[in-house]
Parts: C-alpha cells; structure tokens; sequence
C-alpha cells in the first residue's frame, strides 16, 4: 500500500469521528486540563522544597496549604482524565460502531454475484475482526498517542519554563529515542508479521485437523499430521524468540536506558550548576520527576506502533469492501422506488430474455415461456443448463441483460423489492435455519403471522409431528444452521416457513439430498398442499415428481430445447427422455421382472 | 499459587534458565537502587558546600553505567523467562494435538470445534502468559518490593518510611480488585463479540435466503442490537480500565505529600538531610511497579490456573477404545463375522443396536440398508472398532479384532465417510492424503475409477489446484468422488462406503460402482445407501430396522420375500416402470 493511499485510508476513518467533533473536543479540553494539573504538582513541591525544607523553617501552615492544593490537584487531574478516557471511549466505540453498521448495511446492497466469488469467511472476517483493529485503533492507539504527545509537549514546556538550560539538556536524548523507535519500526515489525502469520498458520491447521480428525485417522496419518504439527510449532518457537530479543533490545529495556541516561545528564548539569553558584535542589526533584513522566508515555507509543500499522490494513479491506459497487435494485434511495404494486394474479412471463454472468458465456439464451396463473411449470436439465438462473432471474438475485421478465404482465423492475418479496415464496434445495426458535423460523420476524397461523402452516406440511416431539415443541432453540434437524425436517420447516408467508408465486429448488422414503413421502404430500391455489415454477431433479406438471421446460446450455407435458415428451425423441430412460436405466436391465410383478 | 507448583514438572525440567533469571532480576532490582542514593549523596554535597567535580563526573558515569548494567540484565531475563513460556507454549500445543488425533469420534461429538480451538488458541496464550509475567510479577513484588523499602529503611529511617507506605497496601489493594473486575468484564465483552460474529456470519451465508424472505431490515435490526450490546460491554471494560491510573497516580501523590511534611519536620529537627529525602522521593517512584505487580499476580495467576484446569482436564481425556494389542501387527483376512448382543451409545438413552449376527465373505459386494438412524452406521464404527463394547464380537479370518493393534486393523479398511472431508490442500495432495509416496499415475488411475479424473483436468491448473478458502470450491458430488478416489489409493481390502454417492447422479453412481466391482483387486466393497437401485449387483443385501437385522440375502431372495426392501425398491422402480411403458 503506497502512503498517499494509507493517507487517504486514515483520513476517511477520522471522518467517522467528525460527527462527535464537539464531544471530542471537550475529551481534548479535559486532557489538557488534567495534564496541566499534574505537571503543576512538582512545581509545588519544588517551591515547598526550596522554600521549607531546605532552609529547615518548619511551618505547619504553609504545610497545610501544601497538602490540601497538592490533594486538590491530583483528585482534579484524577477527575478529570477519568472523566476524559470516559467520553473518548465513548466516541471510539460509536465510531466503531457507526462503521460496521456501515460495512453490514452496505453488504445487503452488494448484487448476488459478489457473494458467489467471495468465501463466507472472509467477508465475515471483514466484518468483525477488521473492524475490530480498528476498534484498536480508536480505543487504544489513538488516545495514547495523543495523550503521550500531549504528555510529552507539557513535560518540556514545564522544563523549559522552569530551567531552559537543563531542560535543553534533556532534549538532547530525544533524538537517541526517535533513532531507537525507528530502529525498532525496521527491525521488529518484519519479525512480528511473520510470527502472527505463523501463528494463524497454526491455528488454522488445528482447526482443519479437529473438523478433519475422521479422515486423518480413517487414512492413518496421525504421526503425519504430528509432525507436521511440530514443524510449524518449533517455526513460531523461533519466530516468537527473535521477537523478544529484538524487542527487548528496543523497546522497554531501551526506553529504560535512555532514561537512566537522561538522569545521568540531569544530575551532571545541575551539579556542574552547583559548582559555579547556588542552586534551588527542588528543581531536581522536579526535572527527576518529570523525567518519569516523559518516558512513560513513549513506551505506550512505541508500542501501539504496531496497532497503527495494522488498523491502516484493516481500515483498508473494510473500506474496500464498503466501495464495492453496489445493485440499485437494492438500495431504494437510489431507486427511489416508493411503488407499492402488489403481485396479484402470479402471472410470469419471459420474453427472448438472455442473461449472461461474466459477459461472455451466456448462461440463459432467447428463454421464452409464460406461466399462467395457478399453473406448475417444471424446469429440468443437467447441471448448468441453466435451470437455476431462471430461477435466479426471477428471484432479483441477478441482473438480465436482454429480453424482459414480466410478473401479472408488468414488468419485474416496476414491483419495488419488499413487496414483490412478500408475494415470491423460494424454497431452497438446501434449506437455511436461522438462530432462533421453531416458530421463529417458521413466521421469520413478521409480524403479521399469528402463532396460530404458524401451527397451521406446520400442521398442513405435516411438519407438526416432528416439532411436537422436540421437548419444547414449537419454542425449540435450534441451534447453528439447525444441527439438530436432519435434512427432510429441514425441509418441511422451510415448507411450512412459506407457506404461512402465503405467497402468490412460488419458486423452488428440488432437494437432491437423500432422505429416506418416508419422509419423501412426507414431503411429496407436503408440496402438493403447498402448490395449491399458487403459481408454481419449479426445479425438479427426479423426473418422477414432475409427472402433473402443466408445463415441463427442457433446458440445456442456456436454452429451451423441449417443452410439453410429461407423456408428451416421453413420446418424443429427445433430451427429456433421455433423461428419463438414464435415471431407471439401471433398474430397467435387471429387474424389469420385478417391475411388472409390482406394476 | 497453585498454578506453580500444578507446573513443577516444567519449572523442575528448566530449573537453571529459572535459577538465573531469578538471579537477574533481583540484580536488576538491587541496582536500581544505587542511583537514586548516589543523586542523594550529591545533594547532601551541595548542601554542605563540598562538591568536587570529580565526585560529579563519577556519579554520572556511575549512573550511566547502572543504565547500561540494568539494560544488559533485563535483556538477558526477559529473553530467559519469555523464552520458557515459550517454550511451554510449544510443549502444551503439542501435547493437546497429539492427544487431539488419538481421540475417537465420540470425543468429536461431545466437543464442539469452537470449544477445542479456544483451549488450543486462548487457554495456551494464558498460560504463556501466567508462567512469564506470574514470575516475574511474584519475583519483582517480593524482591524489588522488599530491596526498595529496605534501602528505604536504611538510608532514610524507618519512621517516614512507616508514614509514607501507608497508601500503599491500599493501593496493592485496589489494584487486585480492579484487576478481578477488568478480566470478568472483559470476558463478557469477547462474549459479546462473539455474538456479534454469530450474527454476521447469519447474515453473510444466508445472503440468499434473508433476501428471498425479505429479511434485510430484521437482520440489520439484530445486528443493530448486538453492536450496542458490544458498545456497552466494551464501556464497562474501559469504566474499569480507566480507574488504574488516577488511583496510582492519587496513591503516590499521598505518599509523596506525607513524606515531604514529614521529611520537612524530621530535616528542621536535624534527623535527616535534605539528600536523603530527595533519595526516598525518588525511591517512592520505584514502589509502583512493585505494588502493582502485587495487586495484578493474584489476577494473572488465577487466570493461569483457570486455562491450566482446562487443558489438564481436557488432556486427562482417556481414548474411549485402548490400544489393547500395540505390538499386534497380524494380518487380518477371510470373513467378517459380527456379532452384537446389544450396543449402545455412552450418551444415549436407547440401544443403537439390538442382538444378531451375520456374516460377510470375503471379496463379496454387500449392500446394506435401511431407514435413517436404524444403525447402519454404527455397524461400520463397530467394524472400526471405534467404540468397545464387550457386547460387540467381530471376526475377522477367525480373529478377534480387539486382538490386534487399532493400526493393523483399521489399515485393513478403507471408509468413505457420509460427509466428504478435504483439506486445503492440492487436488493430489488431498486424493494422496493416506499414502503421500503415492505415483501420480497412480493418484490419476484412482481418479479415474471414481470418475472425477475429467472434472479435474477441467481446472486450470489440474491436480495441482488448492482446495479451500484459498482455492476453489467443489461442488458436493465432487466432494464425494474425491474422497472415493482417496479411499481406493489405500488400496484395502474392505472398503466401506457410508452413503457415499447421495450426491451423485445415478448414472455417475453405476458407474463409479462398476469400476469399483471390476477393479483389479476388488476387495470385500460394503456399501449403505438409501438408493436400493443398485443393490441388485449385491451379493448380499442386509436390511437394518430399528437397529435389528430385519432381512437378510440375495437381492432375489430379498425381492421374493416381500418385506421392507421389495417394497422400497419397487417404489423406486415404480417411479421408473411408466418411463419404460412409454418410451417401449
């Protein structure tokens, strides 16, 4: 990443700050505040000191001033950086917050296609891990840079103020510290890289291993994997070495050092002072201690270096993807799309439409077709003919580019999308169980579905028999992607999930997943249920299930090669039978004697 | 403490590193205290008018000298005592991943991979991090704390040393309680975090279906919600964290305040000098850490012994099936005999399996089928051996086979599991997986028998594709064919298929199953599947129910029986016979 873009990266997240501005300023207020008081203290005891004890006049009243203004110096001071870390805080997390709501938001307006080409992880990791190196950033480094900066900027004035020539004196270490800090950017920051590459190398190699502990030990390779193991192991061990002697050279032990040589020039400049006439000794108790002060704060810096560094990485991947282009279908102010037009009838038609995915291979070609109300209208195909993209089309999930798609004989873009979604019911070949309850997956947050509306739903899918047998029946927790259910009970919950939307138009996507025969049955009679009175479209993969269809589809690279009704095509020479002589081709050769005697 | 002497087995294997940074570090904390008393000899000089420049020129160098001694001796600790817990983090990982591949398939049920990888990541890192800064913390509380108020003691009296150190066990105090404070509030907001992470990952690999069910606006309503929850959770931790300093810098101010009055009586009384008071300032300075070790050691210990407790209970997890036989290596071949008087799982409550027995010849085909969750693959754990059961007996040639070794044994089988599994690997790394030495001709020769040599040729760099989040994506079905390829490079004699072709088509099943069947050394093939359509190549069918054998025989015999499996492969064939009529 070139600096100018690091920059730029930078700048944009301290704009998210910009709406805080006024509560930042009043944190920025408090810091100067509060360091001012506690870079007095010193010099109160440095005047206590010169003005009381070293002339040895005991005064209890002076001491009594002392200690009261010194208490009430440090319990403001105290106040007041409390009072200040608090508001900051306050505002880097909001910050933090206001951009993941950005990146989060933003990834609904992303279009289908960018979901296809990135891993979930990935995009997940963005989300949350990047942000949270940002979240580093603001409620780490940021504040105590500033405040180390601050810190270090009131401890040389306060010197300069009371003593220019030691204080001079004590700036000529400064640059002995800036040389170690760069020291320590060259050559720590290669070194630390590396071990948090090794180490997620590690990690993600325990990961596989425990998902993967089956086939590793079904194939005997445990020693394999051990050894593996210990080799990157013994790598981190190295890696993990040279950072601490490197970062001991350089970091705390040097910051040490220069302090005890900053000391070493203190005390040689005062008493060479000393020599030549009279010196106030509560100047240095008052240089010794602003000397504490100065370095305390540079080790912070040195060490939030590092968070620097990679927040600017991170900011960049987040923003990255916040600049993805987005769809227009999905963002409404762009739109501006207030239509409130209702999928009525459920009509849907394709006019010579062509679609295709990178530009150059058309994944859909001249389809025509048009599904009458009411109708169930088949798709069938291999694999990438082409039968999920219609479905894809019509779902908005991606754009088309030629032709038009018409739903009740208007076309698809006129239907803004909450409505048109409500009307267009999608039963996935895999379906998705979202964290929550049986009857929270069933009505999905919308609050028009009664609970008596979602046990009538399950009950007409026959989905009931299976939920009243779970121990909390309906409340049931189900828990990451529904574990606890097998797949045919996936199935039916996301059958009764739509029908109770009771959606005019409905689209689905056959499971191939094996399930056993009785809840193939199950599911037969559940989708028959489901199609009455609605507008079907669906994907079949077992040509036996499509046998009532009123329209079967053929599709094969992007086109439609065939289409009539099931004995139709049957009697025709063509793709659809062969298909069909494929699937039973196995049992046609051997057990035709059966089939007769079970016919 | 205990965490220290639970480690004794490390701290005893390394007890010279720890001998000499303990050494170092009490170095370290004695001569931290020369320059403070040489600065207050100086000003004693100053006072009574007989300051030579020599003694300054001495002093300084002196005092840089401490600076480069101390800098030498911190390096040489910190590299000795990091160093070790290093090292202890490579033993401990080690440890849990050997113990990690000898566990049985239960153990994977019970334990959740997030659970497993928040020991092997955090519960690590903790203890990395108790057994250096638990040292140090311990070493410089006691030693540095002790060496700072003895030279206290002995150079400026005890009476302002009593006063002074008043705030200062207050302080140690509150230290630990906000230490205790700090780490339990900020456990709830990793939780918090995680949560945040659940959520998002919803979101992201549901994208589909929170579209299609037009969930956008709930979901950014959740996600809403729990970054405030984040927010708050995280507010709670800086409320606590931001109490550190002022109490440390209130804490010190009182004790400065109180030793100047009363070092400023005890100088007009002629009990002290004015250098030994600007001494005791300056050694108040070297307190903190000291106190503020003491307060963060209990912390840090219990943590340390917290993620001790976890891994030792985690590592004390016994393999449920003993290698009773290590050195066993005997061949095993001829018939599977298995007999079961009843199995059930550690954790159910049901039998998985009741009482009966059968037998698989040698170099046979048998299907074996039967509803969901009627046991058939249990049969195929049993066979593994992969749980032990007095109840359970299986011959193999005659042999018992718990009276082998487990290698000897399950080399004798090759599994293609229900749930294909691959690595992020090359295409040929994952298919050489259990026999890296592998040729490449014979990984393609595999590849082919299972029909995915074509689709792998199809990638753009062929065999040597990754797979994983850095690679492509298969689809299910060539998952499942990739794994078939890496179960028949073992070369076995029992090959066990569990479901392996329910993401196949059935042309692709025919004739992945025909390769397997005409191969040059066949094997004994098992094969579960719900598909019933090819069973008709079996030599034997079983048919599982309720965790009985119901029916077992030839496909016809099966067929003329009339039970489950005529009924269910007739459907299925039914759904074919119209096709037939038709097209004839």
């Amino acid at each position: 990443m070139k600096t100018s873009e690091k920059r730029q990266h930078f700048i944009r997240l301290l704009r998210y700050g910009l709406p805080y501005r006024g509560r930042i300023l009043v944190s920025f207020i408090m810091l100067l505040t509060g360091t001012t008081a506690t870079l007095y203290a010193p010099v109160l005891v440095k005047e206590f000191i010169d003005g009381h004890v070293v002339p040895g006049n005991w005064e209890q009243s002076a001491l009594v001033t002392l200690g009261v203004t010194f208490i009430a110096i440090y319990i403001i001071a105290g106040f007041m950086s409390w009072w200040e870390e608090m508001m900051f805080q306050r505002v880097a997390l909001s910050v933090v917050h206001d951009v993941r709501r950005d990146v989060f938001h933003h990834l609904f307006l992303l279009p289908m296609a960018y979901f296809d080409k990135e891993p979930v992880g990935k995009l997940v990791s963005r989300i949350t891990n990047d942000t949270e190196t940002i979240r580093d950033l603001f409620v780490q480094a940021l504040p105590s840079t500033v405040r180390g900066i601050v810190t270090l900027v009131g401890v040389l004035i306060a010197m300069s103020l009371l003593d220019l020539r030691l204080a001079l004196f004590c700036m000529a270490i400064l640059p002995v510290i800036f040389g170690g800090v760069f020291l320590y950017q060259r050559y720590s920051h290669p070194i630390f890289h590396r071990s948090r590459s090794v180490l997620s190398d590690i990690n993600t190699r325990i990961n596989e291993s425990i998902q993967g502990m089956a086939a590793i030990q079904a194939l005997g390779q445990q020693k394999r994997v051990n050894q593996q193991f210990g080799e990157v192991s013994q790598e981190y061990r190295e890696v993990q070495s040279k950072l601490v002697l490197v970062n001991g050279l350089l970091l705390r032990p040097m910051v040490h050092l220069t302090s005890a040589l900053a000391l070493a020039l203190v005390v040689g400049g005062f008493t060479g002072q000393a020599l030549t006439g009279p010196v106030e000794i509560g100047l240095l108790y008052a240089f010794i201690n602003y000397l504490d002060r100065m370095f305390e704060p540079l080790t912070h810096i040195t060490m939030q270096m590092q968070v620097w560094q990679q927040s600017v990485v991170s900011a960049e991947r987040v923003f990255q993807l916040m600049d993805e282009p987005v769809d227009n279908q999905y963002d409404h102010n762009a739109t501006g799309s207030t239509s409130t037009e209702e999928v009525l009838g459920g009509k849907i038609e394709f006019r010579e439409v062509g679609l295709s995915y990178d530009g150059k291979q058309q994944a859909l070609d001249d389809i025509s077709f048009t599904v009458e109300s009411g109708q169930f209208v088949a798709l069938v195909g291999h694999t990438g003919s082409g039968k999920s993209s219609i479905v894809n089309l019509l779902m908005r999930f991606y754009p088309y580019q030629k032709g038009a798609v018409l739903v009740d004989d208007k076309p698809l873009e006129s239907f803004a999308e909450e409505p048109y979604r409500r009307q267009v019911g999608l039963i996935f070949q895999e379906p998705f169980v979202f964290q929550g309850t049986i009857a929270e997956n069933i009505h999905l947050g919308h609050c028009d579905i009664s609970e008596e509306a979602v046990r009538e739903a399950a009950g007409h899918v026959q989905a009931s028999g299976f939920i009243e047998k779970l121990p909390d029946g309906f409340q049931e927790v189900l828990g990451e992607r529904g574990q606890s259910l097998s797949s045919g009970e996936k199935q039916l919950l996301s059958f009764a999930r739509t029908l109770a939307q009771n959606p005019r138009i409905l689209i689905m996507d056959e499971a191939t997943a094996n399930i056993d025969s009785e809840t193939e049955q199950a599911i037969k009679s559940a989708l028959f249920t489901l199609r009455q009175g609605r507008t079907t479209l669906a994907i079949a993969h077992r040509l036996t299930t499509i046998e009532d269809a009123d329209l079967i589809l053929v599709l094969e690279k992007g086109r439609i090669v065939q289409r009539g009704h099931h004995r139709e095509l049957l009697k025709r020479n063509g793709l659809y039978r062969d298909m069909y002589q494929a699937q039973s081709k196995v049992v046609k050769m051997d057990s035709e004697e059966q089939l007769i005697v079970g016919a | 403490m205990s965490i220290f002497r639970n480690l004794g087995w490390f701290f005893r294997r390394h007890w010279i590193r720890y001998c000499f940074c303990v050494l170092f570090l009490i170095l370290v904390s004695l001569i931290e205290l020369l320059p403070p008393w040489l600065v207050g000899r100086l000003v004693d000089d100053i006072q009574a008018n007989n300051l030579l420049s020599v003694d300054i020129y001495a002093t300084v160098g002196f005092i840089a000298l401490c600076g480069v001694a101390i800098y030498i001796l911190r390096n040489g600790w910190r590299l000795l005592l990091f160093g070790g817990s290093i090292e202890l983090g490579r033993i401990m990982r080690a440890r849990l991943f050997h113990h990690l591949t000898r566990m049985s398939p239960e153990f994977y049920q019970r334990h959740q991979t997030g659970d497993l990888m928040a020991h092997a990541t955090n519960d690590i890192r903790a203890l990395e991090m108790t057994v250096a800064e638990g040292v140090l913390t311990l070493v410089d509380s006691i030693v540095a704390g002790t060496a700072v108020i003895a030279a206290m003691i002995w150079i400026c009296g005890w009476e302002i040393t009593a006063v002074a150190l008043v705030p200062f066990p207050v302080m140690a105090w509150l230290m630990s309680r906000y230490a205790n404070l700090l780490h339990k509030r900020f456990r709830a907001a990793q939780e918090a975090f995680s949560e945040l992470n659940n959520r998002v990952q919803e979101a992201v690999s549901g994208v589909r279906a929170v579209r299609a069910h037009h969930l956008t606006d709930a979901q950014k309503r959740k996600f809403a919600k729990e970054s405030d929850k984040n927010v708050n959770a995280n507010m709670q931790v800086a409320r606590v964290d931001a109490l550190f300093d002022p109490t440390i810098s209130l804490c010190v101010g009182l004790a400065t305040m109180s030793s100047l009055g009363f070092g400023a009586w005890r100088i007009s009384e002629r009990l002290m000098t004015v250098g030994e008071l600007t001494t005791f300032t300056i050694y108040l300075g070297l307190l903190i850490w000291p106190m503020f070790a003491f307060g963060w050691l209990f912390n840090i210990v219990e943590r340390g012994n917290a993620s001790l407790k976890r891994l030792d209970k985690l590592l004390a997890i016994e393999p449920d099936v003993k290698d009773s036989a290590p050195e066993n290596n005997t061949v095993l071949d001829g018939n599977i005999a298995f007999s079961s008087r009843g199995f059930t799982y550690p954790t159910a409550r049901n039998r998985a399996l009741e009482e009966f027995s059968f037998v698989i010849e040698k170099g046979s085909f048998v299907g074996l089928c039967g509803r969901t969750g009627s046991g058939k693959t249990s049969l195929f754990r049993l066979l593994l051996r992969q749980y032990d059961r007095e109840s359970i007996d299986v011959r193999i040639g005659g042999v018992n086979h718990d009276t082998v070794s487990l290698d000897a044994l399950r080399n004798r089988f090759a599994l293609v599991s229900q749930e294909p599994f691959l690595f992020s690997a090359s295409i040929a790394e994952n298919i050489a997986f259990g026999r890296p030495e592998a040729s490449r001709e014979d990984v393609e020769h595999v590849a082919k028998l299972a029909c995915i040599h074509d689709d792998i040729l199809g990638f753009s760099e062929g065999y040597e594709t990754l797979l994983g989040e850095k690679g492509v994506n298969l689809s299910g079905g060539q998952k499942q064919r990739l794994t078939i390829a890496r179960a028949l490079l073992l070369d076995a004699d029992y090959l066990l298929l569990d479901d392996a072709f329910c993401s196949l088509d059935m042309q692709t099943e025919a004739r992945i199953l025909d390769n397997l069947l005409n191969r040059e050394n066949p094997g004994t093939v098992i094969l579960i599947t719900h598909r019933l359509t090819n069973l008709y190549k079996a030599d034997q069918v079983i048919v599982m129910d309720g965790g009985c054998l119901s029916e077992i025989g030839s496909h016809d015999k099966l067929m003329a029986e009339r039970g489950w499996y005529a009924r269910i492969f007739e459907r299925q064939a039914m759904e074919t016979t119209e096709a037939i009529k038709l097209s004839a």
